[in-house]
């Protein structure tokens, strides 16, 4: 009973404070999954970037804009879910349409290493 | 020395070696000496990463290619000359850690079980790596003591700067760790008893922690994590032999140094379990006791468990350890004043802080690194509740009026923080507390776009790589975030101005892994340190791949316009600076052993 109690009042206490979700020491993952995805995704494929994308996030989608070099737009989009699904295109022309997760993991193993 | 005149440079390393008792003939050879680009070991020549699968989920780790430093002009905005890379003169190399999360792991002032009620909400409570943190700090400074030269120019390291959450859970023992390793002081971390360990790791009955004696029964042994016997009594016997930093170093506060695991005010309830003798291992015995003043103090919440728990005494869920009153849970002041018990070198005594700030409790400070670049290490902390920060409108004003002077004297500015542009929204306030405005991420940026002598803002607390670009016309700077030492890739990095002589800056970020092998095994401080990456690559709820950013976060050349006449600062006062800073590396390694 006193365990059952110690829960309970431990449950309130966590509910009436609203941090819980803001403990894990990082904010802001989702965007910036998407925008390191983004990222290995233009430097793997050679885009000479003149400013790199900047990210905002909305209340279902991110969306990250910057620009090549010789102004092709660049855009990254990642739509509510999961897994978090990039999108780049450069100048209209879509580089990547899959999960972010998938180029960050690809990126940090070796080449050609078993996935 | 081709800047400095004969003379000039004899008086120089009488000067230095004078100053700093040290024999002129070794000062003099050493600052003779032509700056080479070192090949010290970074992540251009070598970077870690996830090798195959081991066991069920669970991966080792492996050497991958370096990698080159990435050229961005996103404040530049235009091609940079091709002559820079024969032109160039470094007018500042800098360390840069963050995030150390030094943990006392058998302090019974943790709140581990946590992660039971949502561990990825609580990752932060508890991870498998948690006993070997001093073991990655040492080999951390391990690698900046190797790094001590820089890889572009062959200059030596001026100062570093340590932007925050340097120690996990106020715990006092976990301060002093910290500072000593840092100071290149022998740490054995241990607390409680001399020679058993006692903390969650160690013991079977707690299923839902990586027990690395033998991890079954929970989801770490499902996911793979290996059998380490002897892992937790090789953590607590032989002492961590950190090098310590080569050069000067300078501290900022994180919220892990204002508030409870950064997030949370300390109750007295807490204040007391912290160096008494039991120690939570489930979660309601954590979240009834341990936590009680979690939702505010003083709540109707807070007092109905506290007079619950006086009414049935001890509860269920502890288990009996060593106390240890070293394991104290320390003030917010005091948090400058351990940085005055520290060794003369590699100094400075206070490490940023000065008797002023102890005196008038102001937690930020400014220094001048060398003759022609000033830094500011800023408290962006929220005081009440809440991981991210803000900044308080006094130190706002204080920046701005700091700035502009800097402007008016030619300093390039360099600003510190633990947090980055992204986690800069906490406005808590205590009711009925401090009333001042705290200012957010648009004012704050907006505030360094208004001084162009800011060059780079160095921070941390998002234990992620990542480089953002701040413009405003043809201007800007730029924000470099550092990853932690806590969570994989376990990396930081240094940071060098250069003066491309063609009306450009170049800032170069360079990301180094801690100095312990690829490979995990063995038993010595260095190999425990290994564990640690590995462990912490494999700690799923952390996503701990991501952390490493991408190619545009981690080795780059950061372009932007020089913010004034480059040319005013003369070789031979760039040559001087650099003599400085070697014959104050000298001292330190011929100081005593500690």
């Amino acid at each position: 009973m006193k365990r059952l109690l110690a829960a309970l009042l431990a449950t309130l206490a966590l509910s009436a404070c609203s941090q819980v979700a803001a403990i894990a020491p990082v904010g802001g993952n989702r965007e910036a999954l998407l925008r390191f995805a983004g990222n290995d995704v233009l430097v793997a494929q050679g885009v000479a970037i003149r400013t790199a994308p900047v990210c905002t996030t909305g209340q279902a989608d991110v969306v990250c804009t910057g620009e090549a070099v010789g102004g092709d737009p660049i855009r990254f989009t990642g739509a509510a879910g999961d897994p978090l699904v990039l999108v780049v295109t450069v100048g209209g022309r879509t580089l990547y349409d899959g999960p972010a997760q998938d180029v960050v993991d690809r990126a940090a193993r070796p080449a050609g290493g078993s996935s | 020395m081709p800047g400095m005149s004969r003379r000039a440079f004899l008086a120089t390393v009488g000067g230095l070696a004078a100053a700093l008792q040290l024999d002129p003939f070794v000062v003099g050879d050493a600052l003779a000496q032509v700056p080479l680009p070192s090949d010290a070991p970074t992540t251009l020549q070598r970077t870690i990463l996830q090798g195959p699968v081991v066991k069920g989920s669970y991966r080792s780790l492996t050497s991958g290619p370096g990698e080159p430093h990435v050229p961005r002009i996103d404040v530049l905005g235009r091609e940079p000359g091709a002559d820079r890379v024969r032109d160039r003169r470094s007018l500042l190399y800098l360390g840069h850690l963050s995030d150390m999360h030094v943990i006392d792991a058998q302090s019974p002032g943790r709140i581990e079980p946590m992660i039971l009620q949502d561990h990825a909400a609580w990752g932060s409570a508890f991870h498998p790596q948690d006993p070997l943190t001093v073991h990655v700090a040492g080999a951390m400074a391990a690698a900046f003591s190797a790094a001590r030269t820089s890889a572009v120019t062959g200059v030596p390291m001026d100062a570093t700067a340590v932007t925050g959450d340097s120690a996990d859970m106020h715990n006092s023992l976990e301060l002093r760790w910290y500072i000593d390793v840092l100071d290149g002081v022998p740490v054995v971390a241990n607390s409680g008893s001399p020679d058993v360990y006692e903390g969650l790791q160690a013991w079977a009955d707690v299923t839902w922690a990586y027990r690395p004696d033998d991890p079954a029964g929970g989801d770490f042994g499902d996911y793979g994590f290996p059998r380490l016997p002897g892992m937790l009594a090789a953590a607590i016997g032989a002492p961590v032999e950190s090098p310590g930093l080569p050069s000067p170093w300078y501290a900022v506060y994180g919220n892990h140094d204002t508030l409870l695991l950064g997030t949370f005010d300390v109750s007295s309830q807490f204040r007391a379990i912290a160096v008494g003798d039991r120690k939570a291992t489930t979660l309601a015995a954590t979240a009834g006791k341990a936590l009680s003043g979690y939702a505010a103090t003083g709540s109707p919440v807070q007092r109905f468990v506290d007079a619950v728990d006086t009414t049935f005494g001890t509860a269920p869920g502890f288990r009996t350890v060593t106390a240890d009153a070293r394991r104290r849970v320390f003030e917010q002041r005091e948090f400058m004043t351990a940085h005055f018990e520290t060794t003369p070198t590699p100094g400075p005594v206070g490490h940023g802080f000065t008797r002023s700030n102890l005196d008038t409790g102001q937690t930020w400070w400014t220094a001048d690194w060398t003759p022609h670049v000033r830094a500011f290490g800023l408290d962006t902390c929220n005081q009440v509740a809440g991981p991210d920060g803000a900044v308080p409108d006094d130190q706002f004003r204080w920046l701005r009026a700091e700035l502009a002077r800097a402007g008016a004297e030619k300093k390039l500015c360099v600003v510190l923080s633990h947090h980055n542009s992204l986690t800069l929204e906490n406005r808590a306030v205590r009711p009925g507390g401090d009333t001042q405005t705290l200012h957010g991420a648009e004012e704050f940026v907006d505030l360094l776009l208004d001084h162009p002598q800011v060059v780079v803002w160095l921070n941390g607390h998002t234990h992620m790589n990542q480089i953002l670009a701040h413009t405003r016309g043809t201007t800007g700077f730029w924000e470099v975030t550092t990853a932690s030492c806590i969570d994989f890739p376990q990396q930081q990095q240094v940071v060098e101005l250069v003066d491309n002589r063609d009306g450009t800056l170049s800032v170069f970020t360079t990301v180094l892994d801690h100095a312990a092998p690829v490979t995990a095994g063995g038993s010595g401080w260095l190999d425990l340190a290994a564990t640690s990456r590995e462990l912490a690559s494999n700690d799923w709820v952390e996503n701990p791949v991501f952390r490493r950013g991408s190619p545009l976060d981690r080795n780059t050349e950061l372009l932007l316009p020089a913010p004034f006449d480059l040319s005013t600062i003369t070789d031979a006062q760039l040559e001087a600076q650099h003599a400085a800073a070697s014959a104050r590396m000298l001292a330190n390694d011929a100081r005593s052993p500690r």
